[in-house]
């Protein structure tokens, strides 16, 4: 914290009779700022500043640090401040370079000192980024699910023989599946394997595509390939290319997994690489 | 790397872009339905349009076949007490070597 100089003209608080405020946000002796942040990216780093209008006529400042976890559970610090008029201040990325869709902040006027105390007022929520900070107070907060998404490429789980391939929405999160990409090979026993992809919720199945592929014995490896937009395909006799929803949203613990007909025991899938849009959900 | 003592399924715990990955472990694919059929270990139902038994290939399209003791490292919840566990621990991993990486460089 550091004072400036007074003011020529230090403004009363409104049960003092003042008739001139510094800003509509006024900070009583037991009111403070809790930043509260959800993100998904390691090594992120925030700092929180903050300018006040004492009630002694001084501009205060405060500089603060959070260190997010990165699960996109909540981590929650409260900013002390004087009594005063909140003049306005920001949350800035100190650390790693978070995309629009990883690390949401939310700051609060709250009455009380511990992460418990009761939140008052809303003051910004939103998105920060190694360009862009997160304003407060401010006129519009966002929704975690407001803007681009972060884009993501994933590798998921290499399944041991004989299993499928599931992948899972982490939870706090929301996914737009972009496109899949599955390499499947065969063991020595013969039989006419057939992948889908499914997309379920969890329990319930959503989508299946179709199967079309009919991997036979000791096939060294058939690539799936589910884009937007294209059409269900087998080229060159080794990659399958399949539809998938263009407005394909997934929301935590959704699944997408292979169903596969006929598979053998000996039959490998390998790590599946996915592309999805990511945002920050609460639950 | 990570190997899932539950399935099997092999997996690094965070992505290459700094990001944890939470496994999950899949439900039962046919070939480890049949051979838990075949090991008495669960009764597929009877159709009740044909009063047949179903088959596995034909159970597996109709619901999820789950092992009992899945791992799903997901959360419970983003705060309170939820946020602090995993949905089910299974039974535990394996901490493998981690493979050779995707891009290796090679000297001139």
């Amino acid at each position: 914290m550091s004072n400036g100089p007074a003011l020529p003209i230090p403004a009363r608080p409104p049960s003092q009779g003042g008739s001139w405020e510094p800003s509509a946000f006024y900070l009583r002796a037991d009111e403070n700022l809790k930043v509260t942040s959800y993100n998904a990216l390691a090594s992120v780093s925030l700092s929180v500043r903050a300018r006040i209008y004492t009630a002694d006529g001084h501009v205060e400042d405060s500089l603060d640090t959070q260190t997010p976890t990165t699960n996109r559970t909540a981590t929650s610090t409260i900013i002390r401040t004087n009594e005063g008029w909140l003049l306005g201040g920001q949350v800035v990325v100190t650390g790693a370079a978070p995309l629009v869709g990883q690390t949401f902040v939310v700051v609060e006027l709250v009455r009380g000192d511990s992460t418990a105390a009761n939140a008052m007022q809303l003051l910004a929520a939103g998105y920060v980024t190694a360009k862009q900070p997160l304003v407060f107070p401010q006129a519009q907060p966002q929704s975690s699910l407001d803007g681009a998404g972060a884009l993501r490429s994933i590798s998921g789980t290499t399944p041991a023989a004989g299993a499928e391939i599931s992948e899972t929405v982490p939870t706090g999160a929301r996914w737009q599946l972009l496109a899949l990409a599955v390499t499947f090979i065969a063991s020595a026993t013969v039989a006419t394997r057939t992948t889908t992809v499914i997309v379920d919720d969890g329990t319930n199945n959503l989508n299946q595509t179709v199967g079309i592929n009919q991997a036979t014995a000791n096939q060294t490896a058939i690539n799936y390939f589910g884009n937007r937009g294209v059409q269900i395909a087998l080229l060159n006799g080794q990659n399958v290319t399949a539809p998938i929803g263009v407005e394909y949203f997934l929301g935590a613990g959704y699944r997408i997994r292979t169903s596969t007909g006929s598979i053998q025991i000996g039959d490998q899938y390998a790590s599946p690489k996915y592309l999805v849009r990511e945002w920050i959900e609460g639950a | 790397m990570l190997k899932c003592n539950a399935c099997g399924g092999t997996y690094m715990p965070t992505t290459p872009d700094g990001a944890p990955y939470f496994h999950r472990c899949p439900p039962l694919s046919l070939a480890e339905l049949t051979a838990a059929v075949n090991a008495n270990k669960v009764q597929l139902p009877v159709d009740p349009v044909t009063n047949a038994r179903e088959t596995p290939d034909v159970a597996i399209t109709r619901r999820s076949y789950e092992r009992a003791n899945f791992r799903d490292e997901n959360l419970q919840a983003t705060s309170g007490a939820g946020a602090k566990s995993m949905k089910a621990a299974g039974d535990d991993v394996t901490k493998l070597a981690d493979p050779a990486p995707a891009q290796v460089v090679v000297p001139k």
